[in-house]
């Protein structure tokens, strides 16, 4: 009898110890939240015009639990940048941004085939497998952030519209297109209309915030 | 066997570890829903707290703005004729030194027409701005209009706030609207502090329900977000918990004093529950494991006080099979120990008695293969039949054929077909064909009668019963006696009993012998039927029962009487067929 | 018996397995990023100070080594607000940065900054707009990295006394014995604007300084320019000596001369930009404090590489690289 009480003395002792540790384990696990890494290829030196860009892709990785790898490049071969992208994936990287990839890239002319590459061009978007664009827009076209003295010209009447690039959108989609992708596998062209502005799109107040810096 | 689905020892664990899991069950369902709602109860209070630092927050700058704004109207407008240059110098003074916050300032009559701005503004006329009309309406208050995008060397937004003032033109008073123009970054840096993120935001609503702050207003600007909060907000009066896109949300609204501005704070309540998972699994797991003990305590518990009735059942089994020397094992808690002891008192018991039933059984085994025996005594045979040889060499046919006769018959009811109890009047004949033979043996020793009261006859006797005290008051009885011995037999009914009285003259017998002849086996004679009187008196004790049987009275030179009493019984099936059962064996 | 025993012990072995997992997947560490990385905070990067600054933060990242792993970092641009840069800091926080260069907009306000990075328990670096020491001792884990900005205006005064003593005659327009100069101050509330502004006062004593007027311009070669404009022709016209306390300002007035076509004063700044180095060669602007930002930038990523290893015991809180005089 004592012998069989020990034996259920002992598993009641592991079940306990067992409860100990998962419960532990259960405390640190939900504390953490897992995130995903995201690369993004930046020219090397910065630019205002992509800050709207950036700004986008940071509300949306904050936003979702993305980090991001920033990588500012002077020039890149096709070599350089394919070890990037090994490197990237080694790293657990759910996909690379390549942002105005054209002006840095020397190998221009090459199709660039990564099924997990988004590349934000104006000029390279047959070189990719999948591109973020602008649709063509007529003249005079401005990307965010328009600068005061500009809306000031349409506000007096020196210029009767502008079309606006809204660049916050098109880094915000082309984040969440590549979110989407490592959880569908499906990835495709972003192209973003441009947007009309006159003096009457400007007193409507729907654009403010997009305007303001 | 056929009862182990219904086992004891199943059904009981069963039902008492059913009774454990649902309370568990319950326990924990408890549990969790009182936690969910203890943290959303927590989230609530601390959402409005935060809502309450930021509407006082809110409502502090507001109410610097509106010193500003009085400053300005007292100090200024109120004191200078606006033709006076100091108006006009103080005022882009003011201007300057608060150039970080505010954006313009400009003077309106009421019929819009401007009569001052600051150089950022334009003169055009401002008849139609809502924040004209409301200021003129409301001539007490300072009125927060709609905010207006601006862009001096930066795109900026202001808030366009104005009031009723009272100004002087070339000494007469008169009325007029001031409209400031202030930059809305002090709000939204209140609001910025908040930390916002997707699952726990807030945002300001102005009294037309359009965004003055947003933390994700370049989304909805760009079509990428809406926000459905707005309506439920304004709707509910401090809070309310709605379900959006499959998830809950706590929404919390406060009105701004002052302005009728609204601030929105907007949580995430699954949230909640993903970072509290851990205490659920803690909680849920300290259940599982306190009902997988209960259970198994329960289990081992019922095990340990169900063996001992187990093994009394066992051994009660093979009791049952015939096995009747197991014993119980005295083992066990309370009254099962008590049950096993009194199990083996009772089987002591009940084997002292079977004992004893075996003895007794034997015993009239004895008895019966005894009677068996006697009826054919091989003594008296060979006596009779030299005897009868001799009668027949002798001559004496008559007397032979006599003999023989009432030989057949002694011996024919001797057996009598087996049976044990035959009617008196067999037995009477039984008796006298001894005496017949006796008699003839003897020499005419002695004479004997027989008195029968014919009622009797058709009564049951056992047999071999009056023989045997033929027997001895032939052998002892006649000893003293040369031809004038006499026996009699006499049959009658006393008390409703039958008494049978085998009485001769003799010498009698002293008590002691009779004692002696009641109480041993004395066999007469070899020559008889080998049956004593005290056989005969047990035989009847054993069939009727201990108030009959046999008596002895004697009387010393007067003579002796044995005495059978027995009940009067009739002839019946049963009674027969059970003995003829009973002597086949 | 023997099944009892055998499911007995079956059942002890899935627990010790069971037990063993549950001991290995909780000390197993969540997968990691391999790469280091760095943020940087920027109050405007229209302001070429910083600008160039910035530059020559990352090509110095890149040339160095930090203990073998590669550094990416994010530059971030407040473009001169205050609410801009809360936003990018709320982001900062939660991303998982190894150490964080912040360049505030309002240094005023660095202590809820600073709370929220000891919260977060980062290392922060912060440059070239100083906080307060009382803030920057709310964490063991916070530097700040600047120029001796007294020094840089004790060097202007310097410089002004060399010319003052070797070409009086020229310099003296007015022929009045007395150095007339506009002051042009940086951002009112900055630390270097003050401290400047005093170095130079302290330092020259020696010279006879008569300021005609002072003006605030924000760092801002535009707003200088048109601060300027603003002044009375008479002052304009005196003045003999600009002295601001950076170089856009100073390129500011220069704009404001050449547009205007007048006679260029002795202008002195502070930064050493390429454009006002250009100008400086060039003979048109007399001459400018190089801050040493070279060295700043070196010292930086010392401090930075021992911040990834986690040996900062030897670092003091506050560090300035010493400024020197740029003249022709």
């Amino acid at each position: 009898m004592k012998n069989n009480k020990k034996k259920y003395a002992l598993v009641i002792i592991l079940i306990l110890f067992i409860a100990f540790f998962s419960s532990q384990c259960m405390m640190t696990r939900t504390n953490t939240e897992s995130k995903k890494t995201v690369a993004v290829i930046l020219p090397y030196t910065y630019n205002k015009e992509n800050s709207r860009i950036l700004d986008a892709i940071r509300d949306y990785s904050h936003n979702n639990s993305i980090i991001l790898d920033v990588w500012h490049e002077k020039s890149l071969s096709s070599n350089e940048l394919s070890s990037i992208i090994a490197n990237e994936e080694q790293n657990h990287a759910i996909g690379i941004l390549l942002i105005y990839p054209e002006n840095y890239l020397t190998q221009q002319e090459k199709h660039y085939d990564y099924n997990n590459v988004l590349a934000i061009t104006a000029t390279m978007q047959t070189a990719f497998s999948h591109y973020a664009a602008f649709e063509n827009s007529p003249s005079p076209s401005y990307l965010l952030p328009v600068s005061a003295q500009v809306i000031k010209k349409i506000q007096d009447g020196k210029t009767n519209c502008i079309y606006i690039k809204n660049t916050y959108k098109l880094g915000y989609e082309s984040i969440q297109m590549l979110d989407t992708y490592s959880r569908n596998k499906y990835m495709k062209d972003i192209s973003i209309p441009c947007h009309k502005v006159d003096k009457a799109a400007i007193e409507s107040g729907e654009l403010d915030a997009l305007l303001t810096n | 066997m056929n009862n182990k689905k219904l086992s004891i020892r199943v059904l009981f664990p069963l039902i008492m570890s059913i009774s454990i899991v649902f309370c568990i069950l319950s326990c924990m369902i408890l549990f969790s829903h009182y936690i969910s709602t203890y943290l959303v109860r927590k989230t609530i209070e601390e959402t409005s707290r935060q809502k309450n630092v930021l509407a006082q927050n809110i409502e502090n700058e507001i109410d610097s703005i509106n010193s500003i704004m009085n400053n300005i109207y007292y100090n200024t407008i109120k004191k200078y004729d606006i033709q006076d240059k100091n108006f006009k110098t103080i005022l882009a003074n003011e201007i300057t030194s608060n150039s970080e916050t505010i954006y313009g300032l400009a003077l309106y009559d009421t019929d819009g027409k401007n009569l001052w701005h600051s150089n950022n503004l334009t003169s055009t006329s401002m008849q139609n701005e809502s924040w004209f009309t409301q200021a003129k309406d409301n001539i007490e208050t300072i009125c927060y209009g709609s905010k207006k995008l601006v862009y001096p060397d930066n795109v900026k937004q202001v808030f366009q706030i104005s009031r009723y003032v009272e100004y002087i033109n070339h000494g007469k008073m008169k009325s007029g609207v001031l409209l400031m123009q202030y930059y809305t970054d002090s709000i939204d840096a209140i609001l910025e502090h908040y930390k916002n993120t997707q699952n726990s935001y807030c945002y300001l609503l102005d009294n037309t329900s359009n965004f003055l702050y947003h933390p994700f207003i370049k989304e909805i600007s760009s079509g990428l977000y809406k926000e459905n909060t707005t309506k439920i907000a304004l709707n509910s009066t401090n809070y309310s918990i709605k379900k959006l896109h499959g998830t809950k949300w706590l929404i919390e609204r406060q009105q701004i004093g002052y302005t009728g501005w609204n601030i929105v704070l907007v949580s995430s309540l699954f949230n909640i529950h993903t970072e509290n998972m851990g205490i659920y699994y803690v909680i849920w797991l300290l259940l599982l494991i306190v009902g997988i003990i209960l259970v198994f305590t329960d289990i081992l518990l019922f095990h340990d006080f169900t063996n001992p009735v187990y093994q009394l059942l066992d051994t009660m089994q093979e009791f049952g099979k015939g096995n009747y020397e197991v014993k119980a094992a005295e083992n066990g808690i309370g009254e099962l120990k008590t049950l096993s002891a009194h199990f083996n008192i009772m089987a002591e018991k009940l084997q002292n008695q079977m004992g004893e039933i075996r003895r007794n059984e034997r015993e009239k085994r004895k008895m019966e293969k005894k009677l068996l025996q006697s009826q054919i005594n091989p003594h008296f045979l060979y006596n009779t039949l030299d005897s009868i040889i001799w009668m027949i060499q002798s001559g004496e046919y008559k007397g032979a054929e006599q003999m023989v006769s009432s030989l057949a018959k002694f011996f024919r009811i001797s057996l009598s077909q087996g049976k044990d109890i035959i009617p008196l009047e067999k037995e009477l004949e039984h008796a006298t064909s001894y005496l017949a033979i006796q008699n003839i043996r003897f020499k005419d020793k002695f004479e004997f009668s027989v008195q029968a009261d014919k009622k009797l006859l058709h009564y049951l006797c056992p047999k071999l019963s009056i023989q045997p005290l033929l027997e001895n008051a032939i052998y002892h009885g006649m000893e003293g006696v040369y031809d004038d011995g006499e026996i009699t037999i006499s049959v009658y009914e006393k008390d409703n009993l039958i008494h049978i009285d085998v009485s001769d003259n003799g010498l009698g017998m002293p008590e002691k012998v009779v004692e002696y002849i009641m109480h041993n086996r004395v066999v007469s004679s070899k020559r008889g039927s080998g049956i004593g009187v005290r056989n005969v008196d047990e035989r009847i004790k054993l069939i009727y029962g201990e108030q009959y049987g046999v008596t002895i009275e004697s009387e010393l030179d007067e003579g002796t009487t044995a005495t059978i009493i027995i009940p009067k019984l009739e002839e019946t099936a049963e009674i027969n067929s059970d003995e003829s059962n009973k002597t086949k064996l | 018996m023997k099944t009892n025993l055998f499911s007995y012990n079956s059942i002890l072995f899935t627990l010790i397995i069971i037990l063993i997992s549950t001991i290995t997947i909780w000390k197993l560490p969540q997968t990691q990023n391999g790469y280091t990385h760095i943020g940087i905070a920027v109050y405007d990067m229209d302001d070429t100070f910083i600008n160039d600054y910035v530059t020559k933060l990352q090509n110095k990242i890149d040339r160095s080594s930090f203990s073998g792993k590669k550094v990416l970092y994010e530059i971030f641009d407040a473009e001169g607000n205050a609410n801009r840069q809360e936003h990018q800091l709320q982001y900062m926080y939660t991303q998982n940065f190894d150490a964080l260069l912040i360049n505030l907009v309002t240094p005023s306000s660095a202590a809820s900054v600073l709370n929220e990075t000891a919260n977060h328990d980062i290392p922060v670096i912060l440059f070239n707009r100083e906080a307060d020491k009382k803030d920057l001792s709310i964490s063991k884990q916070t530097w700040y990295v600047g120029t001796a900005a007294k020094k840089a205006g004790a060097i202007q005064a310097d410089m002004l006394q060399n010319v003052w003593n070797t070409d009086k005659i020229n310099l003296d327009r007015n022929k009045n014995n007395k150095l007339d100069y506009i002051l042009i101050e940086g951002e009112q509330t900055h630390f270097d604007a003050v401290r400047r502004t005093n170095g130079f006062l302290e330092n020259s004593q020696n010279l006879p300084l008569n300021q005609l007027t002072n003006l605030s311009a924000d760092w801002q070669r535009n707003l200088a320019s048109v601060k300027f404009s603003k002044l009375d022709t008479s002052i304009i016209q005196s003045a003999e000596a600009i002295i601001c306390n950076n170089d856009d300002m100073a390129l500011g007035v220069y704009d404001y001369y050449k547009q205007h076509n007048l006679k260029l004063p002795l202008i002195l700044g502070i930064n050493n930009s390429p454009e006002m180095n250009q100008k400086i060669q060039a003979g048109e602007i007399y001459g400018t404090v190089d801050n040493g930002t070279s060295d700043q930038i070196s010292y930086i990523c010392k401090l930075l590489n021992d911040i990834l290893n986690k040996d900062t015991a030897k670092y003091h809180k506050i560090w300035y690289s010493k400024p020197f005089a740029i003249e022709k």
